[in-house]
């Protein structure tokens, strides 16, 4: 006889709260964060106290608004691709090229901020486009090619800000004039408009329909008549304008000039917006709270930096939060049970 | 003359980087044969790098370093098992998860080297090093996946997980084994990137991209082991002719952003195109791969 730990799963009457659940691992998630806080110079004191320090005093919240901006915009349209069973990573390319048209329609050309915005939009419709293209038309998968798409994105960035664009001979463009930005609250107003008129869209019209039965059964779907090419086309080029507007909204808010970037750390807030959609169970409207929240863990750890713990600490954290967050809300549907087994 | 010797130069030094790629890739090969998908291969390279030198600078051993490099990679492996084969977790969320917590963890613990040089094999050992196990991988795992009985009972995993069930595999324990056995192909690979590519030193971010460029070489390999060692030396070639480009193209010139991304560009390039021949010749991936 032995003793086996097994999960039986629960009848859907019986099944745990998943919000309770998701909390419960948002507090594992952190402990451990904090745990690992103690591989870095910081230690598990330092660790607790930053993310104490951020946390615990309302007043800071609002520092995490230029990263909530920018994580929330890539974060709700990859909810939505992911709804349709389109996983894409190319948010980080998508607000990086938003980035690059931006800055060259605003800064260079002496455009509106209307007409920047709008083309940062539509560079991201294109390379979202450009993605579900290859994975529909030649059978590339979307994830290795959006990835990739990420990587040269940058390239065409740094060969810009050190070469064309480099203002005083610096690996950085001369900052955009006075005129031609806005400030982080107007920004990140945008962000939530867009997101809320994303997530009337999804609730409201066919689109929502049309995605989740894609993600569901693409046969299914068309058996009664949603298109899977349109509806994968669609939910990538939506993905694509929300993460380009919000690399627009970024630069004229935020960072307000262009400078280069390493292939590793990019600018980050595509791939946090990753995690965030995840977050957030891929509910558009709930990508708004977990980005919030992601930009809270990251704003505690560039608090850290200065203890001079490694930017990538908050990546670390945010997946952990992810991985114990999804765990626990997956528990929900399980009882644990100890069965025993004769051999 | 010169133009013979310099291609033997190049085909030489593809020998490390097409080792790095290939021995991740014939990992992500083994669990995408057995039904799974890992993305987070990136974040299991990162972690494993990051660990390897953190110990291997601490300790003097390369040895101890690729046991520290296995075990952070074995970790990752026993979350995504933990998560998706028993809780049933999306495998995409876990596998994009791992990938940050890879890469954060991995500079977190490449960090502790304090960017001192750690043991390093010599430029023609590594070469060496990096050719037998690549060959040696790649066979060994042909024999096993082709020509195996334990091979099979994998591939048929990878088929339909419902009818090998049935026939009496235990699903788990076969994944869990082809994970581990990721792990020590990862760590492998890792640590000959340390000691044989970056002379012992760690970098952060020096890594980035090779988890995901090995995920393109298996589907290019159409995952077979020798397909995938293939595919991986080509692209180990264009490393080569990549660090010769800037030398070749005029200063300034408008395609020298291509230097950066050429690896990336083609390997979209090359997953379109194969993904035209598969069709056309009525191959397929693994049935079960996308199913958790």
């Amino acid at each position: 006889m032995k003793l086996r730990v097994k999960l039986v799963e629960r009848a859907p009457t019986e099944r745990g709260n998943p919000l309770l659940y998701g909390l419960a691992g948002l507090a594992v998630g952190i402990v451990v964060s904090v745990l690992l806080g103690g591989l870095t110079p910081a230690g598990v004191g330092g660790t607790a106290s930053a993310l104490m320090t951020v946390f615990g005093e309302p007043s800071r919240w609002l520092s995490a608004l230029p990263y909530f901006t920018a994580i929330a915009a890539s974060a709700a349209g990859l909810a939505l691709a992911y709804r349709a069973g389109f996983i894409t990573i190319g948010a980080e390319g998508q607000m990086v090229a938003g980035m690059i048209v931006a800055y060259w329609l605003l800064g260079r050309v002496g455009a509106g901020l209307a007409a920047g915005l709008f083309a940062a939009a539509l560079a991201g419709v294109l390379l979202g486009a450009l993605v579900a293209a290859l994975r529909l038309y030649l059978l590339v998968n979307e994830t290795l090619a959006s990835l990739m798409l990420n990587y040269v994105v940058v390239s065409v960035l740094n060969y810009l800000v050190g070469g064309p664009w480099s203002a005083g001979g610096f690996t950085r463009t001369a900052p955009l004039p006075p005129d031609r930005t806005l400030g982080v609250a107007t920004a990140a107003t945008i962000v939530l408009a867009t997101v809320l008129l994303v997530e009337a869209a999804y609730r409201f019209t066919r689109l929502g329909v049309a995605v989740d039965s894609v993600g569901l059964s693409r046969r299914a779907a068309e058996t009664y008549g949603v298109g899977f090419h349109k509806t994968i086309m669609a939910a990538a080029a939506i993905g694509g304008a929300l993460a380009g507007l919000g690399g627009g909204l970024y630069l004229v808010a935020v960072q307000q000039q262009l400078t280069s970037l390493n292939t590793f750390q990019s600018l980050g807030y595509g791939y946090m917006g990753i995690l965030a959609a995840w977050l957030a169970g891929n509910v558009i409207a709930a990508t708004l709270a977990s980005s919030w929240l992601l930009g809270l863990l990251y704003l505690a750890s560039t608090s850290l930096q200065i203890s001079r713990v490694p930017w990538s600490f908050a990546l670390a954290v945010q997946a952990i939060i992810v991985v114990f967050v999804v765990s626990a809300v997956t528990l929900s549907r399980y009882r644990i049970v100890l069965v025993r087994e004769s051999q | 003359m010169v133009a013979s010797l310099d291609l033997a130069a190049l085909l030489g030094q593809a020998v490390i980087p097409a080792a790095v790629l290939g021995l991740a890739a014939l990992g992500e090969l083994l669990v995408e044969r057995s039904g799974r998908i890992n993305l987070g291969l990136e974040g299991m390279l990162h972690i494993s790098y990051g660990a390897a030198a953190a110990v291997s600078i601490a300790t003097g051993s390369m040895a101890v370093g690729f046991l520290a490099g296995l075990a952070a990679a074995l970790l990752l492996a026993a979350i995504y098992f933990f998560t998706v084969e028993v809780l049933g977790v999306n495998q995409a969320v876990i596998g994009l998860s791992l990938v940050f917590l890879g890469s954060g963890v991995g500079v977190i613990l490449g960090n502790l080297g304090g960017g001192a040089a750690g043991p390093a094999l010599g430029i023609t050992t590594a070469r060496v090093v990096a050719a037998v196990l690549l060959v040696a991988t790649t066979l060994g795992l042909y024999l096993f996946l082709q020509r195996s009985w334990v091979g099979y009972v994998v591939r048929s995993l990878g088929e339909n997980e419902k009818a090998a069930s049935m026939m009496g595999v235990d699903v788990r324990i076969v994944r869990a084994a082809m994970l581990a056995l990721q792990a020590v192909l990862v760590a492998a690979a890792a640590s000959l990137f340390l000691y044989g590519y970056t002379s012992g030193r760690w970098t952060a971010g020096r890594i980035t991209g090779q988890g995901w460029l090995a995920l393109g070489m298996v589907i290019l390999g159409f995952w077979h082991p020798l397909g995938v060692a293939i595919a991986s030396y080509l692209l180990g070639l264009l490393y080569s002719v990549q660090s010769l480009l800037p030398s070749l193209l005029p200063p300034g010139a408008v395609y020298a952003v291509l230097v950066d991304a050429a690896p990336y560009i083609a390997v979209i390039a090359a997953m379109a195109i194969a993904s035209i021949i598969y069709r056309k010749t009525g191959h397929r991936p693994p049935a079960s791969i996308w199913q958790a």
